[in-house]
């Protein structure tokens, strides 16, 4: 008997030193050199920010639920991408960046990324990527600056379909203290936004509330933060860019049956609609007059998506191309999920988020749309931010 | 969660069970098992994760049971282990998942109670206290305790 349970109790602490259980191991962040050392350019406005882009940070969303939102920065200087630079540099923050990054934006020394289902704006120094400060916003999801004060859109509910869901808001934050100092209610479950003169405008899109989406855009008058006006437009309103004529560009994302997704111009001297592109659009990003498109058009229907490239020419109000990536590498690419253009050498830049559960890609292309590298990023990648500044 | 197209899995399931008889009054029975699993997605060739190990399948699995019986008392004493693995078939540092183990011990007293039997159980689960998590971002309980009782009639 007692040979029996010696024997028993022998297993049992080999099977524990067997077991043994280390720490978490650390994640560090990894460089790959993609491209020649790059030098300046010229800047594609004259006089706009007058220097030019050392490089740019990327922010991979992150599967819903998965707390897997990365930063990534690619230094134009010497041509090397950093994949997930934020958890090497914050070795002291709990649980990283957070669930799903949603945008992200620079503006004097502060790098702000908003985590939209961590409910928090992540501030950090551009320089370092390392944290500053955080902001406590429930379900935010896009930001804008403006005259020292940033602007976050938000949800302000849970995170979840709900026909009956309340009201989104924008909430000013005042850089320098990164406190809260004003809100406003606005639409349903309001998204991107932009800002001319002294006004603010919000696209809702009633997205928690299908299928009675929300179909106006907010305008908010900057000095005393009221709506002073509402502009019905279409339903599922998403992104905006702003041209330097005043035009606004908003789309709308169509209800994924019959109501196709489309693009909508507003013009900001009468804050009335005149006219759409009649192009779906997922992504848009403005460059000097040129507005690139990418659209992952899901139907319901089809039980399918559409994929299409477009280049709009704001100056000459046409569609210029129906595909601006020029040597066939839009084939390779399964989901685009993010686009961007550098604003000094024009160079394109697009995010492929394939299954939206391994590691997407990063695809570089000339500004006449030809192939120059590729790298792999995080999970999801989606949102830029170009900077002026040195990163180190 | 994520369907795979086409997956191959190889591997070995090993199991002992023992039982020793001592005198009429004590029992002790053990069975310890051992699960070795290659579970590979194999859906896209041209994938840069073709042929990762399939999101959370562990390399090396097992568990050990060892049972006490004394006349009406009952004690129980159990290891389970789950291995190191990957949350996605990107199996990269940010993915992986470190092995996690846990002890539960019970001791149970049955008692006959109007030609029927109630069985009495106090029990200590997850002994050590292991932080851990199954699916990621779901932690599990840390150390818990139960108390069951069971009538069969």
């Amino acid at each position: 008997m007692k040979k029996l349970f010696q024997t028993l109790l022998a297993v049992l602490l080999c099977m524990f030193h067997f077991a043994c259980r280390h720490d978490i191991p650390f994640v560090y962040s990894e460089e790959e050199i993609v491209s020649e050392p790059g030098t300046g350019g010229e800047p594609v406005i004259p006089g706009v920010d007058g220097k030019p882009t050392t490089g740019f940070f990327l922010l991979n969303e992150g599967n819903m639920g998965s707390n897997k939102c990365t930063l990534d920065f690619f230094d134009r200087s010497t041509g090397t991408y950093h994949r997930n630079i934020y958890a090497e540099r914050n070795p002291g923050v709990v649980k990283e960046l957070g669930d799903v990054g949603n945008d992200i934006g620079i503006y004097g020394s502060k790098l702000y990324a908003v985590i939209n289902c961590s409910h928090f704006v992540e501030v950090m120094d551009v320089h370092t990527a390392r944290h500053l400060g955080s902001i406590d916003i429930t379900n935010c999801r896009y930001i804008v600056f403006n005259n020292g004060k940033a602007y976050v859109s938000s949800y302000a509910g849970p995170v979840q379909i709900d026909p009956n869901a309340r009201p989104g808001k924008v909430v000013e934050i005042d850089t320098l203290t990164l406190s809260v100092t004003r809100e406003v209610v606005v639409g349903y479950q309001p998204e991107e936004m932009v800002i001319k003169g002294n006004k603010l405008y919000v696209a809702n899109s009633g997205g928690y509330r299908f299928p009675n989406y929300d179909r106006t855009i907010s305008v908010i008058d900057l000095e005393n933060f009221q709506v002073c006006n509402t502009i019905d437009v279409a339903i599922n309103l998403h992104r905006m860019e702003l041209d330097r004529y005043g035009r606004i560009y908003v789309s709308s994302r169509g209800d994924y049956y019959d109501v196709a997704a489309d693009v909508y111009v507003i013009d900001t001297n009468t804050d009335k609609v005149i006219g759409n592109l009649e192009l779906a659009a997922s992504e848009m990003y403005l460059c000097g007059d040129s507005l690139y498109v990418t659209s992952v058009e899901w139907s319901y229907i089809t039980e399918s998506n559409t994929i299409s490239y477009a280049l709009y020419d704001v100056k000459r109000q046409e569609i210029v191309s129906r595909n601006f990536i020029t040597d066939g590498t839009e084939k390779e690419i399964k989901i685009p999920y993010g686009i961007a253009v550098d604003p000094y050498t024009r160079e394109i830049y697009v995010a492929d988020a394939t299954d939206y559960v391994t590691p997407g890609y990063l695809y570089c292309f000339t500004p006449d749309g030809k192939k120059k590298w590729k790298v792999r990023t995080g999970d999801i990648p989606a949102h830029f931010a170009f900077t002026t500044k040195t990163f180190y | 969660m994520v369907n795979l197209g086409e997956v191959e899995i190889r591997g070995i399931d090993l199991s002992v069970q023992t039982a020793w008889q001592w005198h009429s009054d004590w029992l002790v029975s053990t069975r310890l098992s051992y699960t070795y699993q290659k579970a590979q997605d194999f859906t896209n060739p041209t994938d840069e994760f073709y042929g990762g190990q399939i999101p959370y399948i562990p390399w090396h699995s097992g568990s050990a049971v060892i049972n006490l019986n004394y006349r009406n008392w009952e004690a129980n004493y159990s290891f389970i282990y789950t291995g190191e693995r990957y949350s996605s078939q990107a199996n990269l540092p940010v993915n992986y998942q470190l092995p996690w183990y846990t002890s539960d011990f019970s001791v149970a007293r049955t008692i006959n109670l109007f030609s029927s039997e109630l069985k009495l159980t106090l029990e200590v689960n997850n002994l050590f206290n292991q932080q851990y998590e199954v699916v990621i971002c779901y932690p599990m309980p840390g150390i818990n305790f139960k108390a069951v009782a069971q009538y069969i009639f």
